[in-house]
């Protein structure tokens, strides 16, 4: 039965009502902060990913190019030397601290040499190290490396030299 | 104001029954009864228990407390209107409502506010009436002392609410609100009202019971004995035994809330 009352139902909120809006108030900051750091850390690793395919595209150009000067399609070097391991390799090595540059590849003598720039010569050196611990490297070594000024801060540049071993 | 106080009042044209709940908690702080001053000739039947309210809001209440009024059905007019098809909208029930209430008591019914509570089609409907006047004041006095008059119902449909019968069954169900000098009666069926009656008992509830009773059914055709009649009685002077057995009906006698509190806060305050 309807309950008849004759003054006209104010909105109540209770205590508890507001405990509730409280509750949920709370609740929705939480959720949307985490969102935001989520979101966040998304962005970083969309920006490094980025980062790292622009890192390699030159690499693989470069390497495509050095192709074309140093055996001429059809010759039996560019048809035997393994381009996709010795990219992949290269690839593998490389993490966030070093940034290739350039890359001109002796498909006929079997070895490539790297210009690259890393945070300090000890970043150089492990990434020398990581390539000569490859199967497919017979060796690695530093060529030449200076201090280099850049808008982001001193950089260390450097040119290896890698002699991959064709078994 | 978040924290209110609750005052329940039991408003009649003599006294106000009144318990003072706490925000929270269901123990009252203050249950207690307050005579009204004699009644003017003149002046309205409710000028004097409102006069009391605002005196019950200033002594007994801190602050601004949320005030729920449940009026004595001697301020209250009842009607059952029977349904009609072309009766559809609110505007509508309003106007049958009025028609209906103009019908019995008059162009008095003009200045009176009323509530339907709209059946499904095919059944009877409940319409209630209260002079607008004593809702104006009421509502006045509230403000005046920054409480919030939020409940202000006729007694015989809260203590039929309270009560939450089942009220689809099919023997008739009877119900009815004594007061010293007043009988609120109704008879429901199968989730309609069948008849109500609210009259004047100068010779005591008890007197007045058994005539209402015949009278009802005689003018509703409704079936004789073996029903049972559920009977609250309310402000002091309704107390009394209740008999076991009227016209028929066997009597159950059935709390106000007011009345239990009530006797609860008396019997501890005598330890």
């Amino acid at each position: 039965m309807d309950p008849m009352n004759f003054v006209a139902p104010a909105r109540r909120f209770s205590p508890v009502s507001w405990l509730l809006l409280a509750v949920g108030v709370a609740a929705g900051a939480i959720l949307a902060d985490r969102y935001l750091a989520a979101e966040e850390t998304r962005a970083g690793l969309a920006f490094e990913a980025e980062r790292l395919e622009r890192q390699l595209r030159p690499a693989a150009v470069a390497a495509g190019a050095a192709v074309q000067k140093s055996a001429p399609a059809g010759r039996p070097a560019q048809q035997t030397f393994p381009w996709d391991d010795v990219l992949r390799e290269i690839e593998l090595a490389t993490d966030r601290r070093v940034a290739l540059l350039a890359l001109d590849t002796e498909a006929a003598a079997g070895r490539t040499r790297l210009e690259a720039e890393a945070r300090s010569i000890e970043d150089a050196l492990d990434f020398a190290e990581r390539l000569r611990a490859s199967p497919l490297v017979d060796r690695s070594f530093l060529l030449a490396h200076e201090i280099r000024e850049s808008p982001a801060g001193p950089v260390t540049g450097f040119s290896l030299q890698v002699e991959w071993n064709p078994a | 104001m978040l924290w209110r106080d609750i005052l329940q009042v039991f408003m009649t044209p003599e006294r106000l029954d009144y318990r003072i709940m706490p925000p929270v908690g269901l123990s009252p702080r203050d249950v207690g009864s307050l005579a009204c001053a004699p009644l003017r000739p003149g002046t309205p039947l409710w000028q004097a228990s409102g006069a009391a309210l605002a005196e019950l809001i200033d002594r007994h209440c801190n602050a601004s407390p949320r005030v729920d009024v449940y009026l004595s059905d001697r301020f209250v007019r009842y009607r059952i209107l029977d349904w009609q098809p072309g009766i559809v909208t609110r505007a509508e029930w309003r106007a049958y409502a009025e028609h209906a209430f103009r019908e019995v008591h008059g162009e008095a019914a003009r200045s009176w506010q009323m509530l339907v509570d709209i059946m499904p089609p095919g059944r009877p409907s409940l319409a209630c009436a209260v002079e607008a006047d004593l809702i104006v004041a009421l509502k006045k006095i509230a403000e005046k002392r920054l409480a919030r008059l939020a409940e202000l119902r006729p007694n015989f449909v809260r203590l039929f609410n309270r009560h939450n019968f089942s009220s689809g069954r099919p023997a008739p169900l009877w119900f009815g609100v004594a007061e010293p000098g007043h009988v609120c009666l109704g008879v429901k069926r199968d989730k309609s009202w069948l008849a109500l009656r609210n009259e004047p008992a100068p010779d005591g509830w008890l007197a007045a019971l058994p005539g209402m009773i015949r009278r009802m059914r005689a003018s509703h055709d409704i079936p004789g004995a073996g029903e049972s009649l559920h009977l609250c009685l309310c402000g002091g002077g309704a107390s009394g035994s209740v008999p076991a057995e009227v016209e028929g009906l066997a009597v159950h006698a059935a709390e106000t809330g007011f009345q239990r509190r009530r006797m609860a806060a008396v019997a501890a305050s005598r330890g």
